[in-house]
């Protein structure tokens, strides 16, 4: 399967569909009925967002446990 | 990876379990509200200029219940930076924020009339306000009790007072705080269901007013614009974040340092 990413040297990552560098975009974030803007590396052409597993297994499970109450 | 479709609004799903959307932290003690009240820039950045949950989205839901004619007289307690003050000034109302913090007022200044005083010693003479604002500052008060006698003072006989807030889901002895299906709260109009340290359960905010002289309106719970505010601290400044939510009181009230906690908007109308 095909990376929609892919590294393209110390500069960041490209979008893998369409090529372009992915610049800071908006995104709502909506978890169990919150949600709230966030600014994520995107593709400008297509809107893929990347999120990196630091973020998924740090920040954004630190906002699910706090919406999840545990 | 697969692209997903061309949207910049996706929703965040499932890494955890669905266990309910209740907050329970512990929560770190702030300082006390008072002339030298510094704006707080950490929640400003994710909050915006209201700082509070839900944003100007209450204040417009209160209007539509208050039904105020143009020209209106109308109080903002704690008008902090001016959000509500440029919102009501921007309608048409003869608006005036109020606020202890010489800071926030000069910010607010450039939205409309302000005044320095607090929620037990406004400026307005007796009767003057049709209507009056209090998002997010009651649960600052040191006596509620007094903040509310000096809020009827400033009303007119019918007028209204709005009042947004974090209120506690669990009472100092461990009851839900929200069950108002039974009992004297039984026929609030609660819609949808129904500053966390000075936080009081809803029916005893409910209670309260009643015993103030307020006749209730309307209450609404907003517990997603609370969660969402939260959320958004936590993923801004981590764990921590928190902690930059205002919490003077968070010593004065059993059971509050820790708990449960929702948002919600109630309009009462002074009695005649």
């Amino acid at each position: 399967m095909a990376h929609a990413f892919t590294k393209e040297g110390p500069k960041g990552w490209n979008c893998g569909k369409c090529g372009e560098p992915l610049q800071p975009v908006s995104v709502n974030i909506e978890y169990m009925g919150s949600s709230f803007f966030v600014q994520l590396p995107g593709c400008p052409k297509c809107g893929t967002t990347l999120i990196d597993p630091e973020l998924a297994f740090g920040r954004m499970l630190e906002v699910e446990k706090l919406l999840e109450d545990k | 990876m697969t692209p997903d479709p061309p949207s910049q609004t996706r929703p965040l799903t499932g890494l955890g379990s669905k266990l309910g959307t209740k907050l329970g932290i512990a929560l770190p003690m702030s300082t006390r509200a008072g002339p030298d009240y510094d704006p707080h820039g950490a929640l400003r950045k994710v909050s915006g200029p209201t700082l509070r949950p839900g944003g100007l989205e209450l204040t417009v839901k209160a209007l539509s219940v208050c039904g105020f004619t143009q020209g209106a007289k109308i109080v903002d307690v704690g008008c902090g930076p001016g959000a509500t003050l440029k919102l009501l000034t921007d309608r048409g109302f003869d608006a005036q924020g109020v606020d202890p913090s010489p800071k926030y007022l000069a910010m607010a200044k450039a939205h409309g009339q302000t005044a320095l005083g607090s929620l037990t010693a406004l400026p307005q003479p007796d009767g003057w306000a049709d209507g009056l604002f209090c998002e997010c500052v009651l649960n600052l008060a040191e006596n509620r009790s007094a903040a509310l006698g000096e809020i009827s003072r400033v009303l007119k006989p019918f007028g209204h007072f709005v009042l947004s807030d974090v209120f506690a889901l669990n009472g100092p002895d461990g009851t839900d705080g929200t069950d108002v299906t039974d009992g004297p709260l039984a026929n609030i109009p609660l819609v949808d269901g129904t500053c966390l340290g000075g936080a009081v359960t809803l029916p005893a905010a409910l209670d309260e007013l009643g015993q103030a002289g307020f006749q209730i309106l309307f209450c609404q719970d907003y517990r997603a614009a609370l969660n969402s505010l939260a959320a958004k601290l936590v993923w801004e400044y981590g764990p921590e974040g928190l902690k930059h939510l205002p919490t003077p009181k968070a010593d004065c009230r059993p059971g509050a340092k820790a708990g449960k906690y929702t948002y919600a908007l109630i309009v009462s109308q002074k009695n005649g």
